[in-house]
């Protein structure tokens, strides 16, 4: 089922955000079999799944060979952000951002729970049932983290001073957000969106005692064009069995 | 943080069926225990109820207070014997 009743930048607009969830939910996948413990292991590959299921259901309402398009484009033909593009192999590092993502996730998902687009609508009301286990998981375990070790603690808020900056090329505008805005496919601008996100990122800080030098996004890849270094071999990997025959049917 | 703690994780199917031991898991508390419980163990919506307990609190009695009841056949009655009884009761033999 495609969606060719909104226009075509609405639909960059979508496109953009199901390429994020994609992004996020293959990084996060990458974890299975190594995460630091098995029930971490388990659980950051549920929520991966989750994560492909939102991306999923997102390239449905825009074409009709969902896996042709998640993973066969070209690399200049994705809409993700750096953010979620950039592969973090240590633990602390996708730990910070899987809760900085979540925070602005669920901004996201509310944003077009009442979407001019019924189908988005009801994608949305169920995402969001889901986000807030994913929230709750990214913060349970980086508020227990913060309280352990000086060196834990030290670590994840390196890692914060690091990713915050990057998280915010989420909110860079998106081609096609004047047109969604104005069809009603999505009620929150990318400022107003990046507005809600510092506030509720800012909240988790204040109760984890944290203060951080916060200076506005200088991230040099936030156009959504342009694709973080080592974007290629990320893309080869999520095609590498594809590729073994590339006309089979699965 | 609070060392990892073992926990022991009970599932309750839909209906009238009572909550089953299905494993255990390490967290740092309850909240995580509950909530890596969910993704652990029921994911796929094994259950609609969870219980964690912590291994811990659990009182247990190993085989030495449980081997006195071994060989005790009279205690696996299969009902033969009193139904007999009860027969020749009722014919008054």
């Amino acid at each position: 089922m495609t969606l060719l009743s909104i226009g075509n930048d609405a639909q960059e607009h979508l496109l953009a955000f199901a390429d994020d969830e994609h992004m996020m939910g293959s990084h996060l996948a990458w974890w299975i079999g190594i995460a630091p413990f098995l029930e971490e292991d388990l659980s950051l590959c549920s929520i991966a799944q989750d994560e492909l299921g939102h991306a999923i259901a997102l390239y449905e309402l825009l074409v009709d060979d969902v896996d042709h398009f998640a993973l066969r484009r070209q690399p200049s033909e994705y809409r993700s952000c750096s953010f979620v593009e950039m592969a973090l192999p240590q633990w602390e590092d996708t730990l910070v951002r899987h809760w900085l993502y979540d925070v602005g996730e669920q901004i996201r998902w509310n944003a077009v729970v009442d979407s001019s687009v019924p189908e988005l609508s009801s994608i949305a009301q169920r995402a969001l049932a889901e986000e807030s286990f994913h929230r709750s998981h990214s913060t349970l375990l980086l508020r227990r983290s913060l309280s352990g070790s000086e060196e834990a603690r030290q670590r994840l808020v390196s890692s914060m001073e690091s990713l915050l900056p990057q998280s915010m090329t989420m909110w860079s505008p998106v081609a096609g957000e004047a047109d969604a805005l104005a069809n009603g496919v999505t009620s929150l601008s990318s400022s107003d969106a990046e507005t809600a996100y510092s506030e509720a990122v800012h909240a988790d800080l204040n109760e984890w005692g944290i203060s951080l030098n916060w200076a506005p996004a200088t991230a040099p890849n936030n156009d959504r064009v342009t694709r973080v270094e080592g974007f290629d071999e990320f893309h080869a990997s999520l095609n590498l069995v594809l590729d073994l025959d590339p006309d089979t049917e699965w | 943080m609070t060392a990892s703690q073992i926990y022991e994780v009970f599932l309750k199917a839909d209906g009238k069926s009572e909550f089953r031991h299905v494993g255990a898991l390490g967290a740092a508390d309850n909240e995580m225990a509950l909530l890596l419980a969910r993704e652990c163990y029921c994911r796929r919506a094994e259950g609609e109820q969870i219980w964690v307990v912590r291994r811990d609190d659990i009182s247990s009695a190993d085989s030495s207070e449980t081997a006195p009841n071994r060989n005790k056949s009279h205690r696996h009655n299969d009902g033969k014997l009193v139904a007999e009884h009860r027969r020749q009761l009722r014919e008054g033999s």
